[in-house]
């Protein structure tokens, strides 16, 4: 049976990713602490330790792939915050 | 196994960079598709024109489905107010995520391949159809990285994602390859694992390698001829798939002379078709 607040956190964790694609400090915060930077956006302890060992190389290139399609498009990057 | 033969049709992504010797050879394609977000409002009527004399598909980038945020229903209305007034044969978009509230990525993200992705996407599916009248197909998208917080496998999360909406799907090859490539895993058994009998529309297009010499990463940038590995997964496709199949050639940039894409069209014509005589051969 799926738990009550599984659509907030499924909605925490794409957050995150966004973040992850669009932000560098946070980018840079997740890779050096994966589970802590995950906690901070709501991401349940369980759901934040399966985050461990991400894709170093793959999460930069992704982002820097992201970082020229919005630049392309005159899409501005946009502080935000995990509580947002 | 029934095959149904002569009836898979090819055709072409129509750019506006393409758009003048496409249409001087347009009887060497069964049809084209365009990517709404680059129609503009005052060309509707000549898209309009072209539907009726070229099969036409519209292949949307930004509705941002596979979310479990609902989608932006100024976006949705905006969509349907261009397939009305265009009358294309139908209209595809991506199991993607591209913005959340306050945020726009940019590009096409992949979500998470959980249930809980599985479950907006179908929420918002149905609020599309409600909206724009039809349901789109369903386009795989590649990622540099597997999604973080997958609990899924792609070819599981795409299944239970048709199941759940009743969409089909658009297959594109380039995007399974890439994902098989940067998640070290088999591209034929990739392949075997997604729902087959769903597929509709095939799209196939090229890329490069980036990142590190050491941890080489596949990306789909559309700016490449069709490599080999694409074409043997189409010519597997076609053997394991009985129903017709729509293949569209993508390519977004450094472009060749036309003939150069006529001729990767007119191969994968001839990978198709040997595909399904390997289908109708009897297993020995």
């Amino acid at each position: 049976m799926r738990r009550p607040d599984a659509l907030q956190e499924a909605q925490a964790l794409e957050r995150l990713l966004a973040a992850l694609a669009t932000d560098a400090p946070i980018l840079d915060r997740f890779l050096a602490d994966p589970e802590e930077e995950a906690q901070r956006w709501h991401c349940r302890k369980a759901l934040a330790r399966g985050l461990h060992a991400p894709d170093a190389v793959g999460l930069r290139l992704a982002f820097q792939g992201f970082e020229q399609k919005r630049a392309r498009q005159g899409i501005r990057r946009r502080r935000w915050f995990p509580w947002f | 196994m029934r095959l149904v033969r002569g009836l898979d049709r090819f055709g072409l992504g129509w750019r506006p960079e393409l758009a003048a010797s496409l249409f001087a050879h347009r009887g060497a394609l069964d049809l084209v598709e365009a990517v709404v977000e680059m129609i503009p409002t005052a060309q509707l009527r000549s898209y309009a024109t072209l539907a009726v004399q070229l099969p036409l598909w519209l292949h949307g980038t930004t509705l941002g489905l596979a979310s479990t945020f609902p989608v932006d229903e100024v976006r949705l209305r905006n969509l349907a107010r261009t397939v009305d007034r265009i009358g294309p044969e139908g209209w595809s978009e991506h199991m993607a995520f591209v913005r959340v509230p306050g945020v726009e990525i940019g590009h096409l993200a992949a979500p998470p391949r959980t249930p809980e992705t599985v479950e907006g996407a179908a929420r918002n599916l149905r609020r599309a159809a409600a909206v724009v009248g039809s349901l789109p197909l369903l386009e795989n998208v590649a990622c540099l990285t597997p999604p973080l917080g997958s609990t899924l496998g792609e070819g599981a999360w795409i299944t239970a994602l048709l199941e759940a909406s009743g969409a089909a799907l658009l297959l594109d090859l380039h995007n399974l390859y890439t994902n098989a490539m940067n998640e070290g895993d088999d591209p034929v058994q990739r392949l075997l694992s997604f729902p087959l009998s769903r597929v509709r529309q095939v799209h196939i297009a090229g890329g490069r390698w980036i990142g590190p010499p050491n941890a080489p990463r596949r990306l789909d940038d559309h700016l490449h001829p069709v490599p080999v590995e694409v074409f043997a997964l189409l010519e597997t496709l076609a053997q394991h798939c009985p129903q017709p199949l729509t293949v569209v050639l993508e390519r977004d940039g450094r472009y060749p002379p036309l003939d150069a894409l006529l001729m990767e069209v007119a191969q994968a014509r001839e990978v198709v078709a040997r595909g399904r005589q390997a289908g109708m051969a009897p297993a020995s």
